[in-house]
Protein backbone atom coordinates (compact mmCIF):
# COMPACT_ATOMS: atom_id res chain seq x y z
CA UNK A 1 0.00 0.00 0.00
CA UNK A 2 1.24 3.33 -1.02
CA UNK A 3 2.11 5.60 2.44
CA UNK A 4 0.09 8.58 2.44
CA UNK A 5 2.10 12.04 3.57
CA UNK A 6 -0.64 14.32 3.86
CA UNK A 7 -2.53 12.21 6.49
CA UNK A 8 -3.69 14.87 8.62
CA UNK A 9 -2.49 15.13 11.70
CA UNK A 10 0.53 12.37 10.95
CA UNK A 11 3.20 14.40 11.78
CA UNK A 12 1.73 16.25 14.83
CA UNK A 13 3.77 14.37 17.14
CA UNK A 14 6.86 14.79 15.21
CA UNK A 15 6.36 18.38 15.50
CA UNK A 16 5.77 18.38 19.05
CA UNK A 17 9.05 16.14 19.19
CA UNK A 18 10.92 19.30 17.59
CA UNK A 19 9.35 22.04 19.80
CA UNK A 20 10.31 20.05 23.06
CA UNK A 21 13.80 19.59 22.02
CA UNK A 22 14.24 23.16 20.62
CA UNK A 23 13.03 24.53 24.07
CA UNK A 24 15.57 21.60 25.73
CA UNK A 25 18.30 22.63 23.86
CA UNK A 26 17.90 26.73 24.42
CA UNK A 27 17.36 25.44 28.21
CA UNK A 28 20.63 23.79 28.17
CA UNK A 29 22.24 26.46 26.43
CA UNK A 30 21.29 29.11 28.46
CA UNK A 31 22.85 27.15 31.67
CA UNK A 32 26.31 26.30 29.87
CA UNK A 33 26.27 29.86 27.67
CA UNK A 34 27.88 30.38 24.70
CA UNK A 35 31.81 29.23 25.09
CA UNK A 36 33.69 26.88 22.26
CA UNK A 37 32.99 23.26 21.96
CA UNK A 38 36.29 22.01 23.69
CA UNK A 39 35.50 24.20 27.11
CA UNK A 40 31.59 23.08 26.61
CA UNK A 41 33.24 18.94 26.80
CA UNK A 42 36.05 20.57 29.57
CA UNK A 43 33.43 22.07 31.66
CA UNK A 44 30.69 19.05 31.17
CA UNK A 45 33.40 16.38 33.02
CA UNK A 46 35.08 18.82 35.34
CA UNK A 47 38.36 19.12 33.35
CA UNK A 48 39.58 22.86 34.73
CA UNK A 49 39.84 25.32 31.99
CA UNK A 50 42.35 26.02 29.32
CA UNK A 51 44.50 25.31 26.51
CA UNK A 52 44.16 21.66 26.05
CA UNK A 53 47.85 21.28 25.43
CA UNK A 54 48.87 21.90 28.96
CA UNK A 55 47.00 18.59 29.77
CA UNK A 56 49.70 16.56 32.01
CA UNK A 57 48.41 13.41 33.14
CA UNK A 58 48.45 10.57 30.71
CA UNK A 59 49.79 10.78 26.70
CA UNK A 60 49.65 14.25 25.64
CA UNK A 61 50.49 13.70 21.69
CA UNK A 62 49.04 17.06 21.45
CA UNK A 63 51.61 19.93 21.32
CA UNK A 64 54.40 16.97 21.31
CA UNK A 65 56.03 17.19 17.60
CA UNK A 66 57.89 14.10 18.33
CA UNK A 67 54.59 11.89 19.37
CA UNK A 68 52.90 13.69 16.84
CA UNK A 69 55.31 13.06 14.06
CA UNK A 70 55.67 9.39 14.96
CA UNK A 71 52.06 8.57 14.67
CA UNK A 72 51.70 10.72 11.34
CA UNK A 73 54.40 8.75 10.15
CA UNK A 74 52.90 4.98 11.65
CA UNK A 75 49.36 6.32 9.60
CA UNK A 76 50.93 7.19 6.57
CA UNK A 77 53.16 3.61 6.89
CA UNK A 78 49.73 1.57 7.10
CA UNK A 79 48.32 3.65 4.74
CA UNK A 80 51.04 2.69 2.16
CA UNK A 81 51.48 -0.94 2.87
CA UNK A 82 47.34 -1.00 2.46
CA UNK A 83 47.39 0.31 -0.81
CA UNK A 84 51.06 -1.22 -1.75
CA UNK A 85 50.32 -4.43 -0.92
CA UNK A 86 46.36 -5.08 -0.50
CA UNK A 87 45.08 -6.66 -3.50
CA UNK A 88 42.13 -4.87 -5.34
CA UNK A 89 39.54 -6.10 -6.80
CA UNK A 90 38.14 -5.40 -10.13
CA UNK A 91 35.24 -2.70 -9.56
CA UNK A 92 32.24 -2.77 -12.08
CA UNK A 93 32.68 0.97 -13.96
CA UNK A 94 36.33 1.31 -13.22
CA UNK A 95 39.38 1.21 -15.43
CA UNK A 96 41.39 -1.31 -13.22
CA UNK A 97 41.53 -4.79 -12.41
CA UNK A 98 43.03 -6.77 -10.11
CA UNK A 99 46.31 -9.11 -11.44
CA UNK A 100 45.99 -11.82 -9.15
CA UNK A 101 48.04 -12.53 -5.76
CA UNK A 102 50.34 -9.79 -7.06
CA UNK A 103 48.01 -7.07 -6.35
CA UNK A 104 49.44 -4.99 -8.93
CA UNK A 105 46.94 -2.62 -11.07
CA UNK A 106 46.95 -3.22 -14.54
CA UNK A 107 45.71 -0.62 -17.06
CA UNK A 108 43.09 -1.61 -19.70
CA UNK B 1 26.91 16.20 15.95
CA UNK B 2 28.24 14.29 18.59
CA UNK B 3 31.79 14.15 18.40
CA UNK B 4 34.31 13.82 21.90
CA UNK B 5 36.14 16.98 21.92
CA UNK B 6 38.24 16.42 24.74
CA UNK B 7 42.46 16.06 24.86
CA UNK B 8 44.96 13.02 24.68
CA UNK B 9 44.87 11.88 28.35
CA UNK B 10 41.72 12.47 28.92
CA UNK B 11 40.87 8.90 28.58
CA UNK B 12 43.26 6.47 30.41
CA UNK B 13 45.88 4.81 27.88
CA UNK B 14 44.03 1.17 28.61
CA UNK B 15 40.25 3.25 27.16
CA UNK B 16 42.05 5.05 24.84
CA UNK B 17 43.24 2.09 23.03
CA UNK B 18 40.48 -0.25 23.71
CA UNK B 19 38.79 2.15 21.57
CA UNK B 20 40.95 2.51 18.99
CA UNK B 21 41.05 -1.43 18.79
CA UNK B 22 37.25 -1.72 18.22
CA UNK B 23 37.61 0.72 15.60
CA UNK B 24 40.27 -0.74 14.02
CA UNK B 25 38.23 -4.19 14.05
CA UNK B 26 35.28 -2.48 12.63
CA UNK B 27 37.12 -0.75 9.80
CA UNK B 28 38.36 -4.60 8.91
CA UNK B 29 34.96 -6.07 8.94
CA UNK B 30 34.26 -2.56 6.32
CA UNK B 31 37.20 -3.49 4.21
CA UNK B 32 36.87 -7.27 4.73
CA UNK B 33 32.80 -6.56 3.11
CA UNK B 34 34.13 -4.27 0.36
CA UNK B 35 36.52 -6.86 -1.06
CA UNK B 36 34.20 -9.53 -1.48
CA UNK B 37 31.10 -7.15 -2.95
CA UNK B 38 31.23 -5.04 -6.15
CA UNK B 39 31.31 -1.69 -4.99
CA UNK B 40 30.17 0.81 -8.34
CA UNK B 41 32.69 3.53 -8.83
CA UNK B 42 30.28 5.82 -8.54
CA UNK B 43 29.77 5.07 -4.97
CA UNK B 44 34.19 5.57 -4.30
CA UNK B 45 33.62 8.76 -5.94
CA UNK B 46 30.40 9.85 -3.84
CA UNK B 47 32.34 8.83 -1.14
CA UNK B 48 35.15 10.84 -1.59
CA UNK B 49 32.62 14.15 -1.32
CA UNK B 50 30.98 13.29 1.26
CA UNK B 51 34.92 12.61 3.34
CA UNK B 52 35.63 15.84 1.97
CA UNK B 53 32.00 17.67 2.55
CA UNK B 54 31.73 15.92 6.44
CA UNK B 55 35.98 17.43 7.09
CA UNK B 56 34.86 21.13 6.04
CA UNK B 57 32.05 21.13 7.73
CA UNK B 58 33.42 19.28 11.19
CA UNK B 59 35.86 22.76 11.29
CA UNK B 60 33.23 24.99 11.20
CA UNK B 61 31.71 26.16 14.40
CA UNK B 62 28.50 27.50 14.47
CA UNK B 63 27.59 30.24 16.86
CA UNK B 64 26.98 28.65 20.12
CA UNK B 65 29.93 26.49 20.11
CA UNK B 66 28.64 23.41 18.22
CA UNK B 67 29.52 22.03 14.54
CA UNK B 68 27.54 19.91 12.21
CA UNK B 69 28.94 16.84 11.22
CA UNK B 70 27.01 15.39 8.18
CA UNK B 71 27.37 11.66 9.48
CA UNK B 72 23.73 10.83 8.92
CA UNK B 73 24.59 12.11 4.98
CA UNK B 74 27.46 9.88 4.58
CA UNK B 75 25.02 6.97 6.43
CA UNK B 76 22.25 7.51 3.57
CA UNK B 77 24.31 8.37 0.70
CA UNK B 78 27.02 5.92 0.83
CA UNK B 79 25.50 3.14 3.26
CA UNK B 80 27.10 1.49 6.42
CA UNK B 81 29.88 -0.31 4.64
CA UNK B 82 31.73 2.46 3.61
CA UNK B 83 30.57 4.66 6.76
CA UNK B 84 33.38 3.42 8.81
CA UNK B 85 36.39 4.37 6.11
CA UNK B 86 34.52 7.58 5.81
CA UNK B 87 34.51 8.39 9.51
CA UNK B 88 37.64 7.07 9.97
CA UNK B 89 39.69 9.01 7.85
CA UNK B 90 37.32 12.36 8.51
CA UNK B 91 38.59 11.81 12.38
CA UNK B 92 42.27 11.14 11.18
CA UNK B 93 42.09 14.61 9.33
CA UNK B 94 40.38 16.57 12.03
CA UNK B 95 42.73 15.02 14.87
CA UNK B 96 45.32 16.09 12.29
CA UNK B 97 44.84 19.83 12.81
CA UNK B 98 43.69 19.74 16.77
CA UNK B 99 39.90 18.76 16.64
CA UNK B 100 39.81 15.93 19.31
CA UNK B 101 42.62 14.19 20.37
CA UNK B 102 43.93 11.38 18.53
CA UNK B 103 43.89 9.15 21.44
CA UNK B 104 40.43 9.79 20.94
CA UNK B 105 39.81 8.95 17.39
CA UNK B 106 38.72 4.69 17.91
CA UNK B 107 36.23 6.56 20.55
CA UNK B 108 34.97 8.96 18.14
CA UNK B 109 34.80 6.91 15.04
CA UNK B 110 32.72 4.29 17.22
CA UNK B 111 30.06 7.54 18.15
CA UNK B 112 30.37 8.91 14.26
CA UNK B 113 29.81 5.11 13.05
CA UNK B 114 26.56 4.90 15.32
CA UNK B 115 25.57 7.65 13.50
CA UNK B 116 25.84 6.62 9.97
CA UNK B 117 24.47 3.16 10.97
CA UNK B 118 21.35 4.48 12.30
CA UNK B 119 20.53 7.17 9.72
CA UNK B 120 20.74 4.78 7.80
CA UNK B 121 18.74 1.86 8.62
CA UNK B 122 16.17 5.02 9.21
CA UNK B 123 16.38 5.90 6.06
CA UNK B 124 15.34 2.49 4.60
CA UNK B 125 13.05 1.90 7.33
CA UNK B 126 11.14 5.47 6.94
CA UNK B 127 10.57 4.46 3.14
CA UNK B 128 7.26 2.20 4.11
CA UNK B 129 6.15 5.12 5.75
CA UNK B 130 6.37 7.93 3.86
CA UNK B 131 7.17 8.54 0.18
CA UNK B 132 8.96 11.77 1.03
CA UNK B 133 12.86 12.19 0.68
CA UNK B 134 13.03 15.23 2.74
CA UNK B 135 11.16 13.36 5.72
CA UNK B 136 12.38 10.49 5.55
CA UNK B 137 16.03 11.81 5.46
CA UNK B 138 15.02 14.38 8.30
CA UNK B 139 14.00 11.88 10.42
CA UNK B 140 16.61 8.89 9.80
CA UNK B 141 19.33 12.47 10.65
CA UNK B 142 17.77 13.26 13.97
CA UNK B 143 18.01 9.48 14.63
CA UNK B 144 21.42 9.00 13.84
CA UNK B 145 22.64 12.02 15.96
CA UNK B 146 20.70 11.39 18.75
CA UNK B 147 22.10 7.30 18.69
CA UNK B 148 25.83 9.22 18.52
CA UNK B 149 24.92 11.06 21.44
CA UNK B 150 23.81 8.90 23.85
CA UNK B 151 27.04 6.98 22.42
CA UNK B 152 28.99 9.44 23.25
CA UNK B 153 28.03 9.94 26.32
CA UNK B 154 28.17 6.03 27.16
CA UNK B 155 31.43 6.24 26.01
CA UNK B 156 32.91 8.59 28.60
CA UNK B 157 30.81 7.33 31.45
CA UNK B 158 32.74 3.73 30.74
CA UNK B 159 35.92 5.13 29.87
CA UNK B 160 36.23 7.61 32.78
CA UNK B 161 37.93 10.95 32.82
CA UNK B 162 41.52 10.89 33.98
CA UNK B 163 42.68 14.02 36.93
CA UNK B 164 38.96 14.65 37.91
CA UNK B 165 37.38 14.69 41.07
CA UNK B 166 33.51 14.13 39.65
CA UNK B 167 31.62 11.67 40.11
CA UNK B 168 29.46 9.38 37.27
CA UNK B 169 26.07 11.04 37.99
CA UNK B 170 27.85 15.03 38.11
CA UNK B 171 29.80 13.48 34.85
CA UNK B 172 26.39 12.28 33.17
CA UNK B 173 24.43 15.32 34.49
CA UNK B 174 27.04 17.88 32.56
CA UNK B 175 27.21 15.53 29.41
CA UNK B 176 23.41 15.43 29.32
CA UNK B 177 23.13 19.24 29.26
CA UNK B 178 26.38 18.91 26.20
CA UNK B 179 24.02 16.58 24.42
CA UNK B 180 20.75 18.79 24.59
CA UNK B 181 22.39 21.81 23.29
CA UNK B 182 23.75 19.35 20.32
CA UNK B 183 20.50 17.76 19.84
CA UNK B 184 19.24 21.71 19.22
CA UNK B 185 22.39 21.52 16.59
CA UNK B 186 20.83 18.08 15.55
CA UNK B 187 17.46 19.99 14.33
CA UNK B 188 19.51 22.70 12.16
CA UNK B 189 21.53 19.36 11.08
CA UNK B 190 18.15 17.22 9.87
CA UNK B 191 16.58 19.95 7.98
CA UNK B 192 19.75 20.90 6.21
CA UNK B 193 20.21 16.87 5.09
CA UNK B 194 16.60 16.84 4.63
CA UNK B 195 17.04 19.45 1.77
CA UNK B 196 20.38 17.62 0.63
CA UNK B 197 18.81 14.38 0.13
CA UNK B 198 15.15 15.77 -1.22
CA UNK B 199 17.66 17.69 -3.49
CA UNK B 200 19.50 15.00 -4.91
CA UNK B 201 16.17 13.00 -4.86
CA UNK B 202 14.92 15.23 -7.83
CA UNK B 203 18.44 15.52 -9.99
CA UNK B 204 19.83 11.87 -9.38
CA UNK B 205 17.50 9.75 -7.72
CA UNK B 206 20.23 6.89 -8.82
CA UNK B 207 22.36 8.13 -6.30
CA UNK B 208 20.03 7.47 -3.48
CA UNK B 209 19.11 3.59 -5.50
CA UNK B 210 16.09 4.88 -6.16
Amino acid sequence: MEPDSAAPGRWGPVLFLLILVAAIAVVAFSRTGSIPIEDRYRQAVGLPAGNPEEATFGISVEGDPVLYGIVVIALLAAGFAAYRYLPMKETETGPEKCSGETGKIQRR
Amino acid sequence: MAHIHLEDGSFTLFWAAAWWVVALVLIGVALFLLRFRRTDNKKIILAAFVTAAAFAVFQVQIPGGVHLNLTPLIGILTGPVLGPLIVFIVNILSAAIGHGGWGLVGANVLVNFSEVLIAYATFRGMKRMTPDLFSQAGVATFAGLFVGNVMMIVLILVSGIQGVSQTQSQILAGLSLVAAVNMGAAIIEAFITGFIVAYIGKIRPDMLDR
